[in-house]
């Protein structure tokens, strides 16, 4: 049986995939969208999302099991594989765990893990009231006190997740100022939630399960769980298996095109430089590389 | 009977990967029910104080905590297969 060869193979299950997958099918391009069982993306873990156009309020993983079931229906076939390496040639083979894939182009939507604080604790307790995800494990803890830890959109909405539920949240942050969006952090403010600011998490402590967090002023907190929000680390290893090329920070980098150095080889969404980090962001960004894979398969 | 019991959440998105996966070890054995409770239910909050669960998704195999947070089809299996033979 002769190989299957896709015109485009979007590999990442996120925001920016589906919106590449969903365009690439309507342009009537044949396409593979790979998506890894065991990570899961950004948006997946959010809490409610109030500002991607069209849902008034939303949970990140609602949202996302919406836009790959429009993918699915686009045309576009969704494999649950995770992907091993990109050999580039004139056909791009993307590898599995097992199996291998030809694309004439390929899109790279690996987006990005959540950064951990690297503090005592925080390894020891995982599972045992050290989380990453509020949607998740917040109904676990509602009546109790928990802290959230980080100043970005996404830590202040866990914060206003949680406090809604019936948690007694403090916000850890090491500024003064924010830099989620003000409505959130009036939103938090209104809700209850107490800030810690100029402060920063040391340790986490306990004996079976999370009982107190230790601030870097020698303060502590007592707690039942920590949610930690302070930012992302880029999934770029796929890309460097390809030669595609990675900036000092760690990101993929790409062209307004959001082509990157390899000919073929597109990126999107927040494994890319990027100045901003939003779902609303990362759609656009599929949309772009699929219109450009699209481009550059068809000749033009 | 042994019962395979996930608690899990709405909102959690490897909640439903587990759930299936659960679903699918249970069609493949005898003697095997299975029982799904969300823990953002008032009965679930039950659950939550009684087992002391701080991740979800949390599987239970009769009255044992077996995994905690994304199973491992392999060692759920032979935490069945134990609990079959006991």
């Amino acid at each position: 049986m002769p190989e299957e060869i896709f015109d485009c193979i979007i590999i990442g299950g996120g925001p920016a995939g589906c919106s590449a997958g969903i365009y690439a099918a309507r342009f009537g391009l044949k396409t593979l969208l790979l998506s890894s069982p065991d990570t899961l993306s950004q948006a997946e873990h959010a809490a409610d999302i109030e500002n991607y156009p069209g849902f008034k309020k939303i949970h990140g993983a609602e949202l996302v099991a919406k836009m790959r079931e429009q993918a699915a229906s686009a045309g576009v076939k969704i494999a649950d594989a995770k992907a091993t390496s990109i050999i580039d040639g004139k056909l791009k083979t993307v590898h599995t765990e097992g199996k291998h894939y030809s694309g004439k182009s390929v899109i790279i939507a690996t987006g990005a893990a959540h950064r951990k604080g690297g503090v005592p604790g925080e390894d020891e307790f995982a599972g045992k009231g050290v989380s990453y995800c509020a949607p998740c494990d917040g109904p676990l803890f509602k009546g109790k006190p928990v802290v959230v830890w980080g100043g970005g959109d996404s830590a202040l909405s866990y914060a206003v997740y949680l406090q809604g539920i019936g948690c007694k949240v403090t916000l850890v942050h090491r500024r003064k100022d924010f830099r989620a969006a003000e409505a959130l952090v009036k939103k938090a403010a209104s809700s209850g939630v107490k800030f810690t600011l100029e402060r920063t998490v040391a340790e986490i402590k306990g004996k079976k399960f999370v009982e107190s967090v230790v601030l870097d002023d020698k303060s502590v907190i007592k707690v039942s769980a920590i949610f930690i929000s302070i930012g992302e680390v880029p999934a770029v290893e796929l890309a460097r298996s390809a030669g595609v090329a990675i900036d000092a920070a760690s990101f993929i980098s790409v062209s307004p095109s959001k082509a990157t150095n390899v000919p073929g080889i597109f990126a999107a969404g927040d494994v890319t430089v990027t100045p901003f980090r939003q779902i609303a962001t990362a759609t656009g960004d599929g949309t772009i590389a699929a219109l450009s894979a699209f481009k550059y398969v068809k000749g033009g | 009977m042994v019962e395979i019991h996930i608690l899990k959440t709405k909102a959690c998105p490897s909640c439903p990967k587990a759930t299936v996966m659960v679903r699918r070890l249970a069609e493949g054995m005898k003697g095997i029910t299975v029982r799904e409770t969300y823990v953002d239910s008032p009965e679930g909050q039950k659950f939550v104080n009684k087992y002391q669960v701080r991740c979800v998704p949390t599987i239970l195999v009769g009255e044992k905590v077996v995994s905690v947070g994304v199973p491992n089809e392999t060692s759920l299996r032979s935490a069945v297969e134990k609990a079959l033979r006991s």
